[in-house]
Formats: C-alpha cells, sequence, structure tokens
C-alpha cells in the first residue's frame, strides 16, 4: 500500500518535473511522441519515444555494434516525417572501426537514402559541434550521431546541451555509440532521456528466408518511465517493429533474468499509460 | 617590373654591395645587382670572379627560381587590390589589366606612383608603366625608366626602344645587327613580309605586340568575381570586431547589388589585405543561390572559426573585400506559404553551415549509381551540389532497393571502404564458409546463404579484378556478416581470399 502511494507520489512529481523540463526548453514538440507499436515499449515509455529529447544506444558486445545501427535505423524510421531530411553525423574513426553507413542497407530497412545527409566528421570535437548545428534545425526529422571512443568531449554538459537543443527544436537525437561497446557508457549520458543497450538475436531456427533485422533491445535507462527488455524483429517494408519473442534472455551473459522484469511493462499498461509512470529507474 | 628582392629582404644592416649569381656553365655569372652594386661596376652577365676584381667586399647569394616565384607571386596576390586582373609575367613581371580601374586611384599616374611607392615601402623595387597594350606596356617596363606616357609620346618611346626588347633569340639578333636594324622604328619601317621571310614569323608577332598591332588579353591568375566589394582603411583594422563589421557592411552592400541585378550568389569570397603585403583569403560556397547579408557574414564566420591558423592581422589590414565568384539569377523573395519549401531552405542552410564548418567533402549526399561493384553501387556527392526533393528525387528513387515484404535484406547495413581480410574454413573449396577469424575472434556459421556472384561489367574489365561471390551468413551468436571469396576457384585464383566487405543490422 505504501509501495502504491509513494509510486503515485513519484509520478506526480514526475509529471511536475516533466512539465517544468518543457517550459525549460520552450518547445511545443519537446513532449511529442514516436509511437513505436509495440504496446508494452510505449507503455514504458509512457506513450512512446519523445521526440525532443536524446536517446542513446549503444552495442552490448562487439557484435551488438552494427546491432545498434540496425535498431537506431529503426527509431529513425519511424522518427521520420514525410519528405524532411535526417541528418547523420558519423566519426571518421566508426566508419573505419564498424564500416560506413551504407546506403543501399538504410534502403532495405526503409530509410530513404535521397533524404539523408551524412556529416562525416573528423575527431569527436566535430562530431560534437555537427550535432549541436543540426540540432538547431528544426526543419530536420532525426538527427542520428555517431560519435567513436572515449567520448571525453561528450560530458555531461555537451550532453545536456544536446538535449536542450533536441527539446528546442523538437528533433530527436539518436546518440549511437557503434565502435567500444567494452568501454562504460560516459557519465554525461546521465542527460539522456533513455539508453538502449542492443545485442544482435538470432534468426529463428527452421525459416527459410532467415537474416531480417532482429536485436534483443534491452531499455536500461529511462527517465520518466519504466525499464524493459525485448526481442524485436524490424519489417523494412511495413516499418513497423515486431515483438519476436517476448521471453528473451538477458544481455548480459549470466545475468539470466526471472522474467519477471520483462513482463512488467506489460503488465502496468493500464496503470501506468499517460503518465509514464514505471517502477524501476536507473541512474 | 624589375625587383633586386634581397637586396632589402634579408639583413638590412649589412649595406655591402649586393649580388645574385648563377652557375652558367663552369663560372658563376651574376644575374642581379642592387643600387650600390651597380654603382660598383658590377652588373648582370659579368663573372663573378671579375666583379669580385673591382670590389672585393661583394655580398654574395645564390639565385632561387622557387624562391623568386613565390616571391612573385606573393606580390601579384597583393597587387589584387588594384584589379582583380593580374597575371604572372614570369621570371619578374607582373601585368594588371586595369581598363577602368585607375580612377579610383586619382588616374594612370597616381595609381603608378602608389604602385611603385608601395611597393618600395616593402623593400622591393619596381618600374612600373602603364600603356595601352600588355605588350606595350611589358616592352617599356623593361627597356624604359617606365611611367605614363601619352599616345604621341608612347609611339616616340617604342620607336626608340632596341629589338632586343622583342627577345629575339641569337640567331635572329645577330641577324638583325647584320642588317644595321637597331631598333624598333627601323623594324617598323620594314614590310612585315619581309621581316618574316627574313627573321620568321615569330619576331612579326612579338613586333605586334610591342608595338601595340595586336593585343591579346592578358590571362589573371584569378578568374574576375562576378561582382565585388571593398573597403579601404586609411588606418589599417587591427580588432575582430573591426573586421567583422566590416565584412557586415560589405556583406550588406554586395546584397544590395545583387538584389538590384536579380542574382544570388553561390560562392564567396573574403580577401583581407594587410598593410604589409601579406593577402588572406576564405571562401564560402552555398548550395542554392542566396544573398541574405546575415546568412553569408554567418557563413564566413564559421569559416574563420575553423581555420586551423587564424588569420593573423599582423600590422592590420588596410583592404577588405568581398568577391562574389559566382552568381545564379535569383528571383525577388516572395513570402511562401509552402511550409516545405521553407523547410527546406532551412535545411540547405544547415548543409551550407556544415559545410563552411568541416568542408564541402564532409557533408554528403547519396545516389544510386549502376555500376555492379558494391564500392560503385553508392555514390557518395557533395550535398551542397544536391537538392533534396524536386523533380530528381523521384526518379532517383527508383535506384534504390525497396524493401522487401517477402524476403530478408540483402545488402548489408554498414560497409567497409576496404574490405577486411579474414580466414576463412569451407567444407568444399567453393562452397560457403563453415568458420571464419575476423579480427582475431573466431566466428561458427550457423547460416550461410550464396553465392551471389559479383563480377565488374564486361566492358570495364580490368584483368587485376577477379569475380567475386558473396555470402550473406549469420554466426551462432546472430551477428550477420557479408563475406566474399575473391576469384573463382582454380579458375582465376588457386587459393582464392576470403574478405568481409559489410555488416547486417
Amino acid at each position: 500500500m505504501t509501495t502504491r502511494a509513494a509510486a503515485e507520489t513519484l509520478d506526480a512529481l514526475r509529471t511536475v518535473v516533466a512539465r517544468i523540463e518543457a517550459d525549460a526548453s520552450g518547445a511545443l514538440g519537446a513532449e511529442e511522441r514516436i509511437v513505436l507499436g509495440v504496446p508494452e515499449m510505449d507503455a514504458a515509455l509512457g506513450g512512446g519515444l519523445r521526440r525532443g529529447a536524446l536517446h542513446a544506444v549503444s552495442g552490448a558486445s562487439a557484435a551488438g555494434a552494427v546491432a545498434a545501427t540496425g535498431f537506431a535505423v529503426a527509431l529513425a524510421v519511424k522518427a521520420g516525417r514525410r519528405g524532411r531530411t535526417a541528418v547523420w553525423i558519423r566519426q571518421d574513426m566508426s566508419g573505419r572501426e564498424t564500416g560506413e553507413p551504407w546506403p543501399m542497407g538504410l534502403a532495405e530497412l526503409g530509410f530513404d537514402p535521397d533524404r539523408l545527409v551524412v556529416v562525416r566528421a573528423p575527431d569527436e570535437a566535430a562530431t560534437l559541434r555537427a550535432a549541436e548545428a543540426a540540432l538547431a534545425c528544426p526543419a530536420l526529422a532525426v538527427t542520428l550521431i555517431e560519435p567513436f571512443g572515449r567520448l571525453a568531449a561528450f560530458d555531461r554538459v555537451a550532453v545536456r546541451r544536446l538535449a536542450l537543443a533536441a527539446g528546442r527544436s523538437g528533433v530527436p537525437a539518436i546518440v549511437v555509440r557503434a565502435g567500444a561497446p567494452s568501454l562504460a557508457a560516459p557519465v554525461g549520458f546521465s542527460a539522456a532521456e533513455t539508453r538502449w543497450r542492443v545485442a544482435p538475436a538470432a534468426s529463428p531456427p527452421g525459416e527459410e528466408d532467415w537474416g531480417r533485422p532482429r536485436f534483443h533491445v534491452e531499455l536500461v535507462r529511462n527517465r520518466r518511465g519504466g525499464l524493459g527488455r525485448w526481442t524485436l524483429g524490424w519489417d523494412g517494408h511495413e516499418r513497423s517493429f515486431a515483438v519476436a519473442a517476448r521471453n528473451a534472455g538477458s544481455l548480459n551473459p549470466g545475468a539470466e533474468d526471472h522474467g519477471g522484469r520483462l513482463a512488467e511493462p506489460a503488465r502496468r499498461t493500464g496503470a501506468a499509460a499517460g503518465a509514464g509512470g514505471g517502477l524501476r529507474r536507473a541512474g | 617590373m624589375r625587383r633586386r628582392e634581397r637586396a632589402a629582404g634579408s639583413d638590412a644592416p649589412d649595406d655591402r654591395p649586393l649580388v645574385i649569381v648563377e652557375r652558367q656553365g663552369a663560372t658563376l655569372r651574376i644575374v642581379a645587382v642592387d643600387a650600390a652594386a651597380e654603382a660598383a661596376g658590377a652588373r648582370p652577365g659579368l663573372p663573378l670572379t671579375e666583379a669580385r676584381a673591382i670590389r672585393p667586399d661583394l655580398r654574395v647569394v645564390p639565385a632561387d627560381a622557387a624562391a623568386d616565384h613565390a616571391l612573385l607571386t606573393a606580390v601579384a596576390d597583393w597587387c589584387d587590390r588594384y584589379t582583380p586582373l593580374v597575371a604572372l609575367d614570369p621570371p619578374y613581371g607582373l601585368l594588371l589589366d586595369v581598363a577602368g580601374c585607375a580612377h579610383f586611384f586619382g588616374g594612370e599616374a597616381a595609381m603608378a606612383q602608389d604602385v611603385a611607392e608601395a611597393l618600395a615601402r616593402q623593400g622591393l623595387t619596381a618600374r612600373v608603366t602603364v600603356a595601352g597594350g600588355a605588350g606595350v606596356a611589358r616592352a617599356l617596363a623593361w627597356f624604359t625608366a617606365g611611367g605614363v606616357a601619352t599616345p604621341e609620346e608612347e609611339r616616340a618611346r617604342l620607336s626608340a626602344l632596341p629589338v632586343a626588347a622583342l627577345g629575339p633569340a641569337e640567331a635572329v639578333r645577330v641577324g638583325l645587327a647584320r642588317a644595321g636594324l637597331t631598333t624598333l622604328g627601323q623594324l617598323a619601317a620594314r614590310g612585315r613580309g619581309e621581316l618574316a621571310a627574313r627573321f620568321g614569323s615569330g619576331l612579326v608577332a612579338a613586333l605586334d605586340q610591342a608595338l601595340g598591332r595586336v593585343d591579346p588579353p592578358i590571362s589573371p591568375r584569378r578568374p574576375a568575381p562576378a561582382r565585388m566589394i571593398e573597403r579601404r582603411f586609411p588606418d589599417p583594422v587591427l580588432t575582430q570586431d573591426a573586421v567583422v563589421a566590416a565584412c557586415r557592411a560589405l556583406a550588406g552592400a554586395l546584397a544590395g547589388r545583387l538584389e538590384a541585378a536579380g542574382e544570388g550568389v553561390t560562392r564567396v569570397e573574403a580577401a583581407f589585405f594587410r598593410a604589409d603585403g601579406k593577402v588572406s583569403r576564405i571562401s564560402v560556397a552555398t548550395g542554392r543561390p542566396t544573398r541574405d547579408p546575415e546568412m553569408l557574414l554567418r557563413l564566413l564566420r564559421e569559416r574563420l572559426d575553423a581555420l586551423a591558423d587564424p588569420i593573423d592581422p599582423g600590422f592590420g589590414f588596410d583592404l577588405v573585400r568581398l568577391s562574389a565568384l559566382a552568381v545564379e539569377p535569383l528571383a525577388p523573395e516572395a513570402v511562401s506559404l509552402d511550409p516545405g519549401a521553407a523547410e527546406e531552405g532551412a535545411v540547405a542552410e544547415l548543409v551550407d553551415r556544415l559545410a563552411a564548418r568541416h568542408g564541402r567533402r564532409r557533408v554528403l549526399r547519396f545516389l544510386a549509381g549502376d555500376v555492379h561493384r558494391p564500392e560503385g553501387e553508392v555514390r557518395a556527392r557533395p550535398a551542397q551540389a544536391m537538392s533534396a526533393g524536386g523533380g530528381r528525387s523521384a526518379a532517383r528513387a527508383a535506384n534504390w532497393p525497396a524493401p522487401s515484404l517477402a524476403e530478408p535484406p540483402r545488402r548489408p547495413l554498414r560497409l567497409f571502404a576496404d574490405p577486411e581480410p579474414i580466414e576463412v574454413l569451407a567444407e568444399v573449396p567453393d562452397g560457403p564458409p563453415i568458420r571464419f577469424l575476423w579480427r582475431r575472434v573466431a566466428h561458427a556459421v550457423a547460416r550461410a546463404e550464396g553465392p551471389e556472384r559479383i563480377a565488374l561489367e564486361w566492358w570495364r574489365r580490368d584483368p587485376g579484378a577477379l569475380t567475386r561471390d558473396y555470402f550473406r551468413v549469420e554466426d551462432a551468436e546472430g551477428a550477420r556478416f557479408w563475406l566474399y571469396r575473391d576469384g573463382l576457384y582454380v579458375r582465376e585464383a588457386e587459393h582464392p581470399r576470403w574478405f568481409l566487405h559489410g555488416l547486417f543490422g
């Protein structure tokens, strides 16, 4: 009973804080949601991914680097708006280490290469600068930011500035860390609205036409909502996610889960819709 | 223009006579002298040993053609302040086309004097001539005292010039001397046919140029800008604020001119002329024509901020110039009710700013190519050169693979610019891999699909390029890779090598 009351108080406070933050960022689009189309996920996110905010996606392992790109691209497709341009800023090292984003593959995921501007930034500082410039432009559909390395330049202040810029322009910022997954998430990313860890998922056994995009996705941080873990498939033709498996294993080998955590957002759908409340809150 | 550059250039306190020497055959000969050495009796062409016999304390500097050329180029840069049309006349000359410019400097004579005095302040000795044609000016500058002459005087001076002013070859020179022809006046009195028959058509052409009978255009180092606007400062400006203020005023004035002409600019250059002669230039490009002074100023500032070594004002700039290097027609602004157009405008401006800061080649859009090799399937182009949407977009869109309902992606999400070599274990030599080692990590292949055979187009067959068999594979962890075997087994390669080319999401 007390837990419930506490949770309600917390939710109320969160709503207030959210309103203050939205006012501070001064944008109407900041509160707009990108509906992902997976009810459990949308519920955990309080109705969808917040548009005017910064979201960080990283690989859970070395093999997760590309899975992280795939998930980020899927989010970007979801965030896309008809006729609008997306900007993808990637650091040179990231292109060398994990390959260049390739328009052919992007097109097959439902991302229109004709509406893409890629900025090849030589280093971290340039990546940050270009990201700030891009996020100040409200005419974009989405900004993908792909730095590489330790991300010393992406400190708390810098990431907060990016998040505020996203709030002002209403353009979602998706930071992809394709390379260097062994490093812990830099402290700066506490300003991110959500943080995701992604690992590749094997194609279902016995499937003839295997090889569709599939990922284990873990929402490890959510500033105003629940967390969760899903195994998702992405259909580039329909531009939609599908929950491929409901009882996904943990992304961390050895930390096998009890299943409750995964089902949780689904159970809470009724109670939490709108308020975006969740029991777990990381960071 | 004649210069004895190093006279004042290096060590001023040393006032011994200076000569510049060059090895010609076995002897060192003097090629240039300063005033003191000339007074002492040294002259170009004299062997150094003879000159030393006259004046033992000569200061001797070896000739350096590359440094001379660099200096000439720097002086040419500086001369841009008089006219945008400056041409090099190596090894020691500069040609300035000042038609229509002289009145800004108080007439031709005042301009010539200004050039000579300003160069003298920089330690350069120059002879300046203004004449009706490039060839005439060149002949007068090299063989007379220079200056500005009326057309009648000009003709008289030209007639008196020695035939050496035509730069004849040795044989021709001897021939002319034998014929008793020593001045241009004497030459001009002879028939053209006669001269051409005896001394060759080259001499006649040179004579025509020197007398101004023909006036071929000079070839300026930089193309003349479509529009240009500048501001001179009697007292050189030093602070960045003052420079930016000057740029703002110039951008506003340029915008006014462009508007009057119904034009917009796509490439702008700002030039900063330092009082001591150094000239710095920065240029920015825009994807679509514009004449918004604030936007031009933003782009220029962006470019200035991005400079690895900032422009050093030294003792200040005495001239700042803004040139429109490329213009396009631009209809008068109309307030657009179409939000899409406004959005595209905002994106184009963002692209311009990113390109100004990070470089045009780092801000890219993509075109689907029609080349079989994966590397050629996509062409990256500077985003400024391509606009989104519009009519072209529909045609281009057809070339991208459509996401398929029935099939998984056939092309990877990330592609390595340089395919990475891998070690592969395959069951049969031309079959799919079972295991492979990439970056020292072993991957067990759980599924594989292929081969997809990709060969070079037959019309650009290059013997070194092998047919590639591509495989899509998934490892035990679910990561998906795009691998290929380089060369058909046995037919093209005894032991084909394997590469990892891309990664699927």
